[in-house]
């Protein structure tokens, strides 16, 4: 084993005085390697995607669960699932993937506010955050929580209720697991039985003039009239002020309410993102270690060879190596 | 091309620019040392090659 890795890592007299695994018989194997299994790991993802899959699982009680412990460590209070804003974020996604965009405002023109609007929600705050490509619940929380303005709403002690949906779909022609997160504070507190947990709601009105927070958060103008001791709250809703007209003119949409989509989950027997993230790694690092060998080594026992420039090599895929490190497959929008 | 993660496809031709300029490079290099030969062009190749094969593998299911 010794002897192998030598021969294939130390220039010696055996080698020829070159690593082994910077031959060009090593380095055609190595890439008739990569090229035809990526060609088949894509084959067999397609066609048998319950066998080589992207495992991930996402749900909507666990994103409740990491939302609600941030912003318990922030010393805010939690928030409870709304059946209407679940709702909104299960349109949202399904007017993601039907309309093939990746944005809070749709390419006709359609606001997220539309979604919450048509769900039957009467909102006094509400907000939205988007993700996709992440494999588990956990990972989606912290790169919002990583994000400034994603953080805001998730922080923000306006809200009062969140919904989810969780959706797989494509966008772009790429197979993606979309999450929408919907904040929202109500004008009016919504009967118990529709909730999923009895929550306090405040009935004090926000205050008269709300700062906008970067892109999902919505503002409005409240003024407060006191008739009993109930106290009415009338909302002139300011939103998606530059297009007034535009957003008049949006047809309703129909939203079905529905819970379908609070989890995915997909377990294949080989986890591909796991699978083809390794191997380049390992490949790319080996022939990083050889070719550093090799140049020490040629170098201080001063031996002529014509060769590359080993240094040109390790420059190419330490910088090759550095983007696949760095690559991620989640973002949030 | 860490800017254009959620694009694989530019990606990969912003690669194919990258390879193909450090090919001319190295050939500009041995060309000036003047030891420029088949043996080193083919090893340049089969470098830019490795490469280009490890970020297809890297993006399988992707793509």
């Amino acid at each position: 084993m010794r002897r192998v890795t030598k021969h294939y890592f130390i220039p010696q007299e055996q080698n020829n005085f070159r690593s082994k695994l910077l031959h060009h018989s090593s380095l055609i194997v190595l890439i008739l390697f990569l090229f035809f299994t990526s060609i088949s790991a894509n084959i067999v993802h397609r066609q048998k995607p319950e066998i080589l899959g992207v495992a991930y699982s996402i749900n909507q009680q666990e994103l409740l669960d990491y939302t609600n412990q941030a912003r318990k460590d922030n010393g805010l209070q939690p928030l409870t699932l709304n059946p209407e804003l679940i709702s909104a974020a299960n349109g949202k996604a399904q007017h993601m993937f039907a309309n093939n965009y990746w944005a809070h405002f749709a390419p006709d023109g359609t606001s997220p506010w539309q979604f919450i609007r048509d769900s039957g929600y009467r909102y006094v705050f509400a907000g939205e955050n988007l993700a996709k490509g992440f494999t588990d619940s956990k990972s989606v929380v912290d790169a919002w929580m990583n994000s400034p303005s994603h953080r805001d709403n998730l922080l923000s002690d306006k809200y009062k209720e969140i919904g989810f949906s969780v959706s797989e779909g494509k966008i772009d022609g790429v197979e993606t697991v979309l999450v929408v997160q919907m904040f929202g504070a109500q004008d009016v507190p919504a009967p118990t039985e529709q909730r999923f947990a009895a929550a306090p709601i405040t009935t004090t009105p926000p205050p008269a003039v709300v700062t906008v927070s970067p892109i999902p958060t919505l503002t409005l103008v409240p003024t407060v009239a006191v008739a009993s001791p109930t106290i009415v709250v009338e909302t002139k809703k300011i939103e998606n002020v530059a297009q007034p007209q535009i957003l008049a003119q949006i047809p309703k949409i129909s939203i079905t309410p529905s819970f379908l989509q609070m989890s995915v989950e997909n377990n294949p027997i080989l986890n591909i993102s796991r699978t083809t993230r390794a191997v380049p790694i390992i490949v790319i690092m080996s022939l990083l270690i050889a070719l550093t060998l090799d140049f020490v080594v040629i170098r201080r026992k001063n031996i002529p060879r014509l060769v590359g420039n080993n240094l040109d090599h390790i420059m190419i895929l330490a910088m090759f190596l550095l983007l696949l490190l760095l690559q991620q497959f989640g973002s949030v929008l | 091309m860490f800017f254009f993660q959620e694009n694989v496809s530019l990606q990969f031709m912003i690669l194919v620019f990258v390879l193909m300029s450090y090919i001319v490079i190295g050939f500009m290099h041995h060309q000036e040392d003047r030891d420029l030969r088949n043996k080193i062009v083919i090893e340049y190749i089969l470098i830019s090659s490795l490469i280009l094969a490890a970020f297809l593998f890297f993006n399988a299911g992707r793509i």
